[in-house]
């Protein structure tokens, strides 16, 4: 990447709380205008990292800078990022209309303006009716609307949200969602969003960084997380997959299952190999396609398409039906792939 | 039916115990006659001659003082010491410093506090009661406080902050806001239990300028007179009051801490 579009820059960045180290070496580039995501289980340090950002918590080592000044000497009040609150935080004794504007007051802008301004985001979350409403008579998405207002309507130049659409239902979430991507069009926002859906992340995102225990395990764009995981820990975190250990002798990969499979050549160095459900293919046990041969465990019906596990050789796999008549329970079967469907993976 | 009457008869009887005497006290200041011990016929004249008993009034007046100095200071102090415990010393023997006013006997307080006055030669007045009987105000402030402060969701000057707001105006936003029910609470507290102390002030008042209870209690020491009556009448109102407002306060602060706040 080139670095003269790095709007954040975070190098080596380390947390530590006791004997948790919540951030390890963190080291993240941020461009102008993307919509980055933070992806990880929970406490893996996707807050901590946000807070560091903002300014709520100083790193014990490491420089965070953004558009190239240093922002970790300047207060949270000076930075010219916001953050929206895992636990919303709105201001119990104000209003929705005040909590909103405060950020507006802070800046001494003109009444009107103001509340021309929180007029427009108001509309923009669907929160209109409720300007003088209080929190506490909000319901749950409500106030996480009126926090996602208050934190867009200073235009930061970086806007953090932490966890911004989990207690939205579906369908308010998807409007959300596009609502977010249009305004980091049009406003031109960067983005980072902390979420621990992957489908939110995989589907909003321009880059996702997938953390585990306070580590970046891999930094990609979504598809080539889903094509291309490094580790185990990430393969199995998005998506789902199938992970055969072993290793690799001349051409055939050796495991404890499925022995003597042959493998192209990039799976030389790889730890484990990961088969995606829909590159296997559920054939018949006498098809001579069949790389392994086993019996149908469950069937999974998704609307959509369904999901066969299948075991064999004591490893259960997991595969895409294609054909309209489903399996059953015990029926046996074989798997087909192509030689370069196994993703290789170096790392745990 | 029958096992229920039992179980609230020793509430019933500790009712009467603590509330007969006051009952009687108020019957008695609407007694026509000056004997405290018979009734001769309804009569409001005592409430008016209080206000002409020269001693009563200079006590409601240094009494008043005293208490509204108290409440100035504990609250102030009181505020401030709360912060001090909960965000930058936390300790658990300045916690036990803070406290002990609150808990320790009335008259060690006392005599303590007049030793003290007599060593660095501090002349004796309403200043002096006040300042004493800021000692506890303080303490009581800072606990009621306190309890408020830790219960304050730190995110919440976090956002103030985040969105542009100087430590000041977090400060005066967002962080008063939410502990002003506990300050008026702890207003409340310090200026009613300013009003009735007694031995406190009875070792720290100058004797030119005794408070309320000082008063009452040199003129019941040769019998109740009918004024004393109608008075303790008043002063029952004004606490029954504190406690209504107090009882508000609290509501409030339980509607505005809200469900997920
Ligand atoms: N102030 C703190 N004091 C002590 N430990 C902390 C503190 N803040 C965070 N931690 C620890 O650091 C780790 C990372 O926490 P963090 O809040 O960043 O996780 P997260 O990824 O946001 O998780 P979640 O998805 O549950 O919100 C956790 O183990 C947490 O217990
Ligand atoms: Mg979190």
């Amino acid at each position: 990447m080139d670095s003269g579009d790095v709007l954040l820059d975070i190098s080596g960045v380390s947390r530590s709380f006791g004997d948790v180290r919540a951030l390890d070496d963190v080291s993240i580039q941020i461009r102008e205008n993307e919509f980055f995501a933070l992806l990880g289980p929970s406490g893996c340090g996707k807050t901590t990292l946000l807070r560091v950002i903002a300014g709520f918590e100083q790193p014990d080592s490491g420089t965070v800078t953004l558009d190239g000044v240093d922002l970790l000497p300047i207060p949270p009040e000076k930075r010219a990022v916001n953050l929206m609150f895992q636990s919303y935080a709105l201001f119990p004794h104000m209003t929705v209309e005040r909590n909103v504007g405060y950020g507006l007051a802070c800046e001494r802008l003109p009444r009107d303006e103001i509340s021309s301004r929180v007029d427009e985001v108001l509309t923009t979350v669907g929160l209109t009716d409720k300007r003088n409403a209080l929190p506490k008579t909000l319901s749950g998405g409500q106030r996480q609307r009126v926090a996602l207002a208050r934190a867009i309507v200073k235009r930061p130049r970086l806007l953090l949200l932490d966890e911004p659409l989990s207690a939205l239902d579906r369908k308010i979430r998807g409007e959300m969602q596009m609502e977010l991507k249009r305004l980091q069009h049009e406003v031109g926002i960067t983005f980072v969003v902390v979420t621990h859906d992957q489908d939110e992340a995989m589907s909003l995102a321009d880059r996702v960084a997938v953390m585990d225990r306070g580590v970046v395990r891999q930094l990609d764009t979504p598809l080539d997380l889903y094509r291309r995981p490094r580790s185990i820990f990430v393969a199995d975190f998005i998506g789902n997959s199938t992970i055969l250990r072993g290793r690799f002798d001349q051409g055939t990969w050796i495991g404890d299952s499925a022995p003597g499979l042959s493998v192209p050549d990039t799976c030389r160095d790889a730890i484990a190999l990961a088969l995606r459900p829909e590159a296997l293919t559920i054939v018949p046990t006498d098809d001579p396609r069949a790389r392994v041969r086993g019996e149908i465990v469950e069937v999974f019906f998704q609307g959509d398409h369904a999901l066969a596990q299948l075991r064999a050789d004591g490893t259960v796999y997991l595969a895409v039906l294609r054909d309209d008549v489903l399996p059953r329970r015990g029926d046996p079967r074989g798997l087909a792939w192509d030689e370069s469907a196994p993703i290789p993976l170096f790392e745990e | 039916m029958m096992t229920r009457a039992l179980r609230t008869t020793p509430l019933w009887i500790l009712y009467a115990f603590l509330y007969i005497p006051i009952a009687v006290v108020v019957f008695m200041s609407f007694n026509a006659s000056d004997s405290p011990y018979t009734w001769t016929g309804f009569s409001l004249q005592w409430y008016p001659a209080l206000l002409q008993d020269a001693d009563i009034m200079g006590g409601l007046r240094t009494t008043l003082i005293v208490a509204v100095g108290t409440t100035i200071i504990s609250v102030i102090l009181g505020t401030l010491l709360a912060f001090a415990l909960e965000r930058y010393f936390p300790s658990r023997f300045l916690d036990a410093a803070a406290a002990a006013p609150a808990v320790m006997p009335d008259i060690m307080l006392a005599v303590g506090l007049l030793a003290f006055y007599t060593l660095v030669g501090f002349t004796l007045g309403p200043v002096s009661v006040i300042l004493a009987h800021s000692v506890f105000g303080i303490a009581f402030v800072a606990a009621v406080v306190r309890v408020r402060l830790s219960g304050l969701d730190p995110s919440l000057e976090e956002a103030s902050r985040d969105l542009g707001a100087s430590s000041l105006k977090t400060f005066w936003s967002v962080t008063l806001p939410g502990i002003r029910p506990a300050i008026l609470a702890g207003a409340l507290l310090a200026f009613t239990l300013s009003l009735d102390e007694f031995t406190v002030a009875y070792f720290t008042a100058s004797p030119a300028d005794p408070t309320l209870p000082i008063v009452i209690y040199s003129s019941v020491r040769f019998g109740v007179t009918p004024q004393v009556n109608a008075l303790a009448t008043l002063l029952l109102l004004v606490s029954f009051v504190a406690v209504l407002l107090a009882q508000r306060t609290a509501r409030l602060s339980d509607s505005l801490r809200g469900r997920n706040t």
